[in-house]
């Protein structure tokens, strides 16, 4: 299963080279590298880790790269953490981190008065959910890595102000999940080195595990090198895996974009 | 209008978070009691070696409870039914300093009966503490021909150390291995120092862990052995002094111990607790608890669970043993070693 999948992913960074080399037929590449920080409010519900619903927030760090000529490609990197309040008077609280990485290709299929763009495209990701309680009395966590498809749109109003908003639903993911009891002579083995823990899940899609991504973002030239981001992003994961987690999310962010032409 | 529209997206959001997200367990002491129970019923994996019908204590306790029940009556209903599984790695915590060790009673009763103190005034000279490991020291006893070494938990850092002590004692013609108030802790831990008395390759135990809603369902059988030390076994006399209070881990070691023809136990029945806990599980109340996961079973298919390591040689302390400075345990090992070996 795991060979179908390197094969999958092949296939997909050869069509994202491809599109890279169409780009050099275009006009203008604009790249954008940027920093950025958010809040994240959480909705969790583990049965793995807990009967009861935690609700937290956590404060998020992105760094990102983007390029935008006729099609867009984004790479990025994201981490945050907080605490999440369970049982009665939220006396129960869980130390939990959330880690993104991303890279995300969205091709122009069409334009609509040369400032509307409509695009398709596919995006590969690491998503980490960790939640400890009490230096790992006990713990969770959840996470996938695979592919999703997308498909965006995005307007500029004027010279200065752009918006975009991405939907994307992951298709082909592994999940990575801890037994009830917490005890796997897997992770036992492998603790010191979470990467393989990481990368030993399961297909799961769309059978196990079903999520949602939905992106907002309105950026603001500041200057002829600044810009600055704000994004809202929701999503929503359902998984089945021997215990439910389903998760709902919402993020508020801003960012600092360094504009830079090639 | 700007409030307006944010008042109805807080709004939209706050329903869409409950269409996706199911509603909280109710914190109600009936709600408490059935996510406790039904807990064990499907995870907890001692039922069938304690002889431990679940659903009988269900309809015992199960009717003490309505909706009025207060916190302290809850409290001890679920302390009483857990009391039944005589099991002291399943424990019931608060959140505010109280816990609940299911048949502790003896556990606690045997701290009372050993005093490190005592020993090391009377019984012992020469005596060394291990910085880098919590709980273990060695010396020897006054006027004897007799190394000793105390073992008080299962959680160091560096157990090839015991190779080091094993060398600063090699030349006495026996050791008393103490693991009396034993806490338990790292399985391996405890294999890597009992390799340092190991006298070869044995099969010693077998290990399962649960894995279904039956409470007979368990993953494949995991062997356990003991091997040869790689370097040079102590292999005269050992006597290992054990109580109540050496669980866990503390047992573990005595199952690796127990097969090498060298060694004789001396004391106590140990606790009689093999299995890793759970991760810690939570209440609606805020109350949180643990318990056993898995089954070890000696080759034989026997279970010491609930059982213990019965010693060789039975004696133990009381109280006024200690109050009157008299550790029996330690001179009756002593007095073994004469009666036996001649060794004195």
């Amino acid at each position: 299963m795991k060979v179908s999948a390197l094969t999958i992913l092949s296939i997909f960074f050869l069509k994202i080279s491809i599109f890279a080399q169409q780009k050099e037929s275009l006009p203008a590449i604009i790249n954008y590298l940027g920093i950025g920080i958010g809040y994240n409010f959480d909705n969790i519900k583990d049965s793995n880790f807990s009967p009861l619903n935690q609700k937290g927030t956590a404060l998020y760090y992105s760094i990102f790269y983007e390029q935008h000529s006729k099609n867009i490609l984004k790479i990025n990197a994201k981490y945050g953490d907080g605490t999440l309040n369970s049982g009665r008077l939220n006396k129960l609280k869980t130390s939990y981190y959330k880690a993104n990485i991303g890279i995300a290709y969205l091709k122009n299929i069409f334009t609509k008065q040369q400032s509307t763009n409509f695009y398709i495209g596919g995006s590969y990701s690491i998503d980490i959910l960790y939640m400890d309680w009490y230096n790992q009395d006990a713990f969770s966590y959840f996470s996938t890595n695979g592919l999703s498809i997308s498909a965006a749109i995005s307007k500029q109003f004027t010279a200065k102000q752009y918006i975009e908003s991405t939907i994307s639903i992951p298709v082909i993911q592994f999940l990575s999940r801890p037994p009830y009891n917490g005890l796997d002579e897997y992770i036992i083995e492998n603790q010191n080195e979470p990467l393989k823990i990481i990368f030993n899940g399961k297909l799961a899609s769309f059978k196990e595990y079903k999520s949602i991504n939905w992106n907002i973002n309105y950026k603001h030239e500041i200057s002829n090198h600044f810009n600055l981001k704000i994004d809202y992003d929701l999503n929503i994961k359902s998984a089945k895996s021997t215990h439910t987690f389903t998760s709902f999310s919402n993020r508020i962010s801003t960012s600092v974009l360094y504009k830079f032409p090639i | 209008m700007k409030k307006l529209i944010f008042f109805f997206a807080l709004i939209s959001f706050s329903a869409c978070t409950n269409l996706i997200i199911d509603d909280d367990e109710p914190i109600t002491p009936i709600n408490n009691f059935e996510i406790f129970w039904n807990d064990f019923n499907q995870h907890y994996s001692l039922f069938t070696i304690r002889n431990i019908n679940w659903n009988n204590l269900y309809e015992i306790y199960r009717p003490q409870i309505n909706e009025t029940t207060s916190d302290e009556e809850l409290w001890n209903i679920l302390s009483n039914l857990i009391e039944q599984l005589d099991d002291s790695h399943t424990v019931l915590f608060d959140g505010n300093g109280n816990n609940y060790h299911s048949g502790y009673a003896l556990n606690k009763q045997s701290t009372s009966e050993f005093s490190k103190e005592l020993l090391t005034s009377k019984y012992l000279d020469l005596v060394n503490n291990i910085p880098s490991e919590d709980g273990l020291s060695f010396g020897k006893i006054k006027n004897k021909n007799i190394g000793y070494i105390y073992l008080g938990t299962m959680d160091g850092e560096n157990p090839s150390i015991i190779n080091s002590v094993i060398n600063e004692l090699k030349d006495y013609s026996a050791i008393i291995l103490d693991v009396r108030q034993n806490t338990g802790g790292d399985d391996k831990y405890s294999s890597k120092i009992a390799q340092a008395f190991s006298d070869g390759k044995h099969f010693i135990y077998t290990v399962q862990t649960r894995n279904g809603i039956n409470h007979d369902d368990f993953d494949n059988k995991k062997q356990y052995h003991t091997y040869p030390n790689k370097e040079n076994s102590y292999v005269k006399p050992v006597i290992v002094l054990t109580d109540r209070k050496t669980i866990s881990a503390g047992e573990i070691f005595l199952l690796h111990m127990k097969s090498f023809k060298h060694i004789v136990q001396i004391g106590d029945t140990t606790a009689g607790d093999f299995s890793t806990v759970s991760n810690m599980r939570f209440l609606p109340n805020s109350w949180h608890y643990n318990y056993s996961i898995q089954k070890f079973l000696l080759p034989n298919g026997e279970s010491l669970d609930g059982i213990g390591h019965i010693p060789d040689v039975y004696t133990k302390n009381n109280k006024s043993d200690i109050t009157s400075s008299n550790d029996k345990v330690i001179e009756k090992a002593i007095q073994y070693l004469f009666d036996e070996y001649k060794i004195e």
